[in-house]
Protein backbone atom coordinates (compact mmCIF):
# COMPACT_ATOMS: atom_id res chain seq x y z
CA UNK A 1 0.00 0.00 0.00
CA UNK A 2 1.06 3.34 -0.80
CA UNK A 3 0.68 6.76 1.25
CA UNK A 4 -1.97 9.01 0.19
CA UNK A 5 -3.80 6.90 -2.28
CA UNK A 6 -6.79 6.85 -0.73
CA UNK A 7 -9.52 3.76 0.01
CA UNK A 8 -9.59 3.32 -3.47
CA UNK A 9 -6.04 1.80 -3.47
CA UNK A 10 -7.23 -1.16 -1.28
CA UNK A 11 -9.88 -2.00 -4.19
CA UNK A 12 -7.35 -2.06 -7.41
CA UNK A 13 -7.55 -5.65 -8.43
CA UNK A 14 -8.81 -8.08 -6.84
CA UNK A 15 -8.11 -11.49 -5.76
CA UNK A 16 -9.01 -13.70 -2.29
CA UNK A 17 -6.05 -12.21 -0.77
CA UNK A 18 -7.24 -8.27 -1.22
CA UNK A 19 -10.72 -9.52 -0.09
CA UNK A 20 -8.97 -11.09 3.27
CA UNK A 21 -6.84 -8.17 3.19
CA UNK A 22 -10.08 -5.64 2.66
CA UNK A 23 -12.38 -7.58 5.22
CA UNK A 24 -9.12 -7.51 7.95
CA UNK A 25 -9.43 -3.74 7.67
CA UNK A 26 -13.01 -2.98 7.93
CA UNK A 27 -12.88 -5.51 10.78
CA UNK A 28 -10.38 -4.20 12.19
CA UNK A 29 -12.17 -0.49 12.11
CA UNK A 30 -15.10 -1.72 13.26
CA UNK A 31 -13.56 -3.45 16.37
CA UNK A 32 -11.74 -0.11 17.79
CA UNK A 33 -15.46 1.72 16.91
CA UNK A 34 -16.79 -1.12 18.80
CA UNK A 35 -14.55 -1.15 21.60
CA UNK A 36 -13.23 1.64 22.29
CA UNK A 37 -16.35 3.75 23.72
CA UNK A 38 -17.41 0.50 26.19
CA UNK A 39 -14.64 1.48 28.99
CA UNK A 40 -16.52 5.34 28.66
CA UNK A 41 -20.05 3.76 28.31
CA UNK A 42 -19.16 2.11 31.73
CA UNK A 43 -18.07 4.79 33.10
CA UNK A 44 -21.10 7.35 32.54
CA UNK A 45 -23.30 4.82 34.10
CA UNK A 46 -21.56 4.03 37.02
CA UNK A 47 -21.80 0.24 36.90
CA UNK A 48 -21.23 -2.80 34.42
CA UNK A 49 -24.59 -3.90 34.67
CA UNK A 50 -26.12 -0.59 33.62
CA UNK A 51 -23.85 -0.57 30.28
CA UNK A 52 -25.07 -4.60 29.45
CA UNK A 53 -29.11 -3.42 29.36
CA UNK A 54 -27.72 -1.37 26.28
CA UNK A 55 -26.53 -4.60 24.89
CA UNK A 56 -29.75 -6.56 25.74
CA UNK A 57 -31.88 -3.78 22.94
CA UNK A 58 -32.08 -4.84 19.50
CA UNK A 59 -29.57 -2.35 18.16
CA UNK A 60 -27.03 -3.97 20.67
CA UNK A 61 -27.56 -7.37 19.81
CA UNK A 62 -27.19 -6.08 15.83
CA UNK A 63 -23.99 -4.42 16.74
CA UNK A 64 -23.01 -7.10 18.66
CA UNK A 65 -23.56 -9.95 16.17
CA UNK A 66 -21.30 -7.74 13.49
CA UNK A 67 -18.97 -7.61 16.44
CA UNK A 68 -18.82 -11.27 17.03
CA UNK A 69 -18.72 -11.71 13.16
CA UNK A 70 -15.40 -9.23 13.56
CA UNK A 71 -13.44 -10.65 16.23
CA UNK A 72 -13.39 -14.23 14.55
CA UNK A 73 -12.16 -13.29 11.18
CA UNK A 74 -9.76 -11.15 12.27
CA UNK A 75 -8.67 -13.21 14.92
CA UNK A 76 -8.40 -15.82 12.63
CA UNK A 77 -7.53 -13.92 9.59
CA UNK A 78 -4.77 -12.09 12.03
CA UNK A 79 -2.84 -15.27 13.08
CA UNK A 80 -2.21 -15.94 9.50
CA UNK A 81 -1.01 -12.31 8.76
CA UNK A 82 1.54 -13.09 11.90
CA UNK A 83 2.56 -16.36 10.36
CA UNK A 84 3.12 -14.46 7.12
CA UNK A 85 5.10 -12.03 9.20
CA UNK A 86 7.21 -14.23 10.92
CA UNK A 87 8.43 -15.93 8.03
CA UNK A 88 6.32 -19.48 9.01
CA UNK A 89 3.99 -19.35 6.05
CA UNK A 90 7.02 -19.10 3.80
CA UNK A 91 7.15 -19.20 -0.28
CA UNK A 92 7.17 -16.13 -2.53
CA UNK A 93 3.84 -14.32 -3.90
CA UNK A 94 3.73 -15.34 -7.53
CA UNK A 95 2.14 -12.67 -9.72
CA UNK A 96 -0.48 -13.28 -12.30
CA UNK A 97 1.88 -12.90 -15.62
CA UNK A 98 -0.88 -10.86 -17.63
CA UNK A 99 -3.51 -9.53 -15.04
CA UNK A 100 -2.58 -6.86 -13.06
CA UNK A 101 -3.91 -8.27 -9.77
CA UNK A 102 -1.89 -8.84 -6.52
CA UNK A 103 0.24 -11.37 -5.95
CA UNK A 104 -1.27 -14.68 -4.17
CA UNK A 105 1.17 -16.49 -1.81
CA UNK A 106 1.02 -20.40 -3.13
CA UNK A 107 2.46 -22.02 0.48
CA UNK A 108 -0.02 -24.69 1.21
CA UNK A 109 -0.22 -23.87 4.86
CA UNK A 110 -1.55 -20.43 3.28
CA UNK A 111 -4.28 -21.87 1.44
CA UNK A 112 -5.36 -24.11 4.33
CA UNK A 113 -5.69 -21.14 6.64
CA UNK A 114 -7.64 -19.20 4.10
CA UNK A 115 -10.26 -21.98 3.96
CA UNK A 116 -10.09 -22.35 7.95
CA UNK A 117 -10.72 -18.96 8.35
CA UNK A 118 -13.67 -19.54 6.45
CA UNK A 119 -14.17 -22.09 8.38
CA UNK A 120 -13.82 -20.98 11.53
CA UNK A 121 -16.03 -17.59 11.04
CA UNK A 122 -18.94 -18.94 9.78
CA UNK A 123 -19.03 -21.71 12.19
CA UNK A 124 -17.92 -19.03 15.15
CA UNK A 125 -20.65 -16.62 14.19
CA UNK A 126 -23.47 -18.46 13.52
CA UNK A 127 -22.84 -20.00 17.36
CA UNK A 128 -22.12 -16.81 18.29
CA UNK A 129 -25.48 -14.94 16.66
CA UNK A 130 -27.38 -17.79 17.78
CA UNK A 131 -26.04 -17.19 21.56
CA UNK A 132 -26.60 -13.49 21.29
CA UNK A 133 -30.24 -14.06 20.13
CA UNK A 134 -31.23 -16.70 22.36
CA UNK A 135 -28.63 -16.97 25.20
CA UNK A 136 -29.33 -15.81 28.86
CA UNK A 137 -28.98 -12.13 29.46
CA UNK A 138 -28.33 -12.51 33.12
CA UNK A 139 -24.75 -13.83 35.16
CA UNK A 140 -25.95 -15.57 38.31
CA UNK B 1 7.43 6.07 15.15
CA UNK B 2 9.08 3.62 12.39
CA UNK B 3 7.27 1.15 10.67
CA UNK B 4 9.22 -1.44 11.83
CA UNK B 5 8.90 -0.57 15.31
CA UNK B 6 4.58 0.01 15.04
CA UNK B 7 4.61 -3.42 13.38
CA UNK B 8 6.58 -5.31 16.05
CA UNK B 9 4.03 -3.41 18.42
CA UNK B 10 1.42 -4.93 16.07
CA UNK B 11 2.02 -8.47 15.97
CA UNK B 12 3.19 -9.08 20.01
CA UNK B 13 -0.13 -7.05 20.63
CA UNK B 14 -2.14 -9.86 17.96
CA UNK B 15 -0.35 -12.95 19.68
CA UNK B 16 -0.87 -11.45 23.13
CA UNK B 17 -4.76 -11.42 22.01
CA UNK B 18 -4.80 -14.46 20.02
CA UNK B 19 -3.04 -16.40 23.17
CA UNK B 20 -4.49 -14.42 25.71
CA UNK B 21 -7.80 -14.22 25.08
CA UNK B 22 -8.70 -17.83 24.67
CA UNK B 23 -6.60 -18.86 27.83
CA UNK B 24 -8.32 -16.82 30.38
CA UNK B 25 -11.80 -17.90 28.98
CA UNK B 26 -10.36 -21.63 29.56
CA UNK B 27 -8.35 -20.98 32.79
CA UNK B 28 -11.91 -19.56 33.97
CA UNK B 29 -13.86 -22.40 33.04
CA UNK B 30 -11.31 -25.31 33.72
CA UNK B 31 -11.13 -23.35 37.58
CA UNK B 32 -14.71 -24.02 37.38
CA UNK B 33 -14.90 -19.95 38.10
CA UNK B 34 -17.55 -19.76 35.21
CA UNK B 35 -19.19 -23.28 34.72
CA UNK B 36 -18.63 -24.20 30.80
CA UNK B 37 -22.53 -24.89 30.70
CA UNK B 38 -23.21 -21.43 31.13
CA UNK B 39 -20.43 -20.29 28.93
CA UNK B 40 -22.64 -22.65 26.06
CA UNK B 41 -25.62 -21.34 27.24
CA UNK B 42 -25.50 -17.45 27.91
CA UNK B 43 -24.87 -14.42 25.62
CA UNK B 44 -20.93 -14.32 25.00
CA UNK B 45 -21.35 -10.24 26.00
CA UNK B 46 -22.45 -11.69 29.16
CA UNK B 47 -19.69 -13.75 29.51
CA UNK B 48 -16.86 -11.30 28.73
CA UNK B 49 -16.11 -8.86 30.34
CA UNK B 50 -19.40 -8.79 32.66
CA UNK B 51 -18.73 -12.56 34.39
CA UNK B 52 -15.07 -11.50 34.12
CA UNK B 53 -15.61 -8.67 36.50
CA UNK B 54 -18.00 -10.58 38.90
CA UNK B 55 -15.98 -13.32 39.66
CA UNK B 56 -12.95 -10.47 40.24
CA UNK B 57 -11.07 -11.45 37.58
CA UNK B 58 -11.27 -7.93 35.99
CA UNK B 59 -7.71 -7.13 36.19
CA UNK B 60 -6.75 -10.47 34.35
CA UNK B 61 -8.94 -9.04 31.47
CA UNK B 62 -7.81 -5.30 31.85
CA UNK B 63 -4.69 -6.72 30.79
CA UNK B 64 -6.06 -8.35 27.12
CA UNK B 65 -8.12 -5.26 27.22
CA UNK B 66 -5.25 -2.80 27.17
CA UNK B 67 -3.41 -4.95 24.92
CA UNK B 68 -6.57 -4.57 22.51
CA UNK B 69 -6.60 -0.81 22.60
CA UNK B 70 -2.83 -0.94 21.96
CA UNK B 71 -3.38 -2.74 19.16
CA UNK B 72 -6.66 -1.10 17.63
CA UNK B 73 -4.90 2.24 18.08
CA UNK B 74 -1.54 1.02 16.07
CA UNK B 75 -3.75 -0.51 13.87
CA UNK B 76 -5.84 2.60 13.26
CA UNK B 77 -3.09 4.55 13.06
CA UNK B 78 -1.74 2.73 10.08
CA UNK B 79 -4.57 2.56 7.94
CA UNK B 80 -4.85 6.76 8.30
CA UNK B 81 -1.27 7.06 7.96
CA UNK B 82 -1.64 5.66 4.49
CA UNK B 83 -4.03 8.29 3.75
CA UNK B 84 -2.07 11.05 4.49
CA UNK B 85 0.61 11.71 2.13
CA UNK B 86 2.40 15.08 4.07
CA UNK B 87 4.91 13.85 6.71
CA UNK B 88 3.49 16.99 9.26
CA UNK B 89 -0.20 15.63 9.05
CA UNK B 90 1.41 12.73 10.17
CA UNK B 91 2.88 13.56 13.19
CA UNK B 92 -0.41 15.57 13.69
CA UNK B 93 -2.06 12.01 13.38
CA UNK B 94 0.34 9.96 15.70
CA UNK B 95 -0.21 12.66 18.71
CA UNK B 96 -4.00 12.02 18.26
CA UNK B 97 -3.75 8.57 18.00
CA UNK B 98 -1.32 8.35 21.27
CA UNK B 99 -3.75 10.41 23.68
CA UNK B 100 -6.65 8.74 22.25
CA UNK B 101 -4.90 5.31 23.19
CA UNK B 102 -3.57 6.60 26.52
CA UNK B 103 -7.24 7.69 27.87
CA UNK B 104 -8.88 4.49 26.82
CA UNK B 105 -6.34 2.74 27.87
CA UNK B 106 -6.44 4.01 31.37
CA UNK B 107 -9.98 4.20 31.29
CA UNK B 108 -10.52 0.79 30.01
CA UNK B 109 -8.45 -0.79 33.26
CA UNK B 110 -10.00 1.40 35.49
CA UNK B 111 -13.64 0.16 34.54
CA UNK B 112 -11.79 -3.54 34.86
CA UNK B 113 -10.39 -3.13 37.66
CA UNK B 114 -12.81 -0.49 40.10
CA UNK B 115 -15.99 -0.72 38.86
CA UNK B 116 -18.40 -3.48 40.17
Amino acid sequence: MRAGRGVGEWLRGINIERVYFILHRVTGIYLVFYIFPRPFIVLMYGSWEEALKLDMTLLGKVLASIFIFSIIFHGINGLRIVLIELGVIKGRPVRDPIKPIPALRTSKLNILLIVLTIVGTVVGTALGIYLILYGEEVWP
Amino acid sequence: MRASVERLVLIVGALLMVIGMPAVIIAAVALNKIPLGDVLSTNPLVIVPYAFVKIGWGILWAIVAADWVVHGSHGLRRILGELIKSPRRRKILDVIINIIMLVTGVVMVYVLVFIP
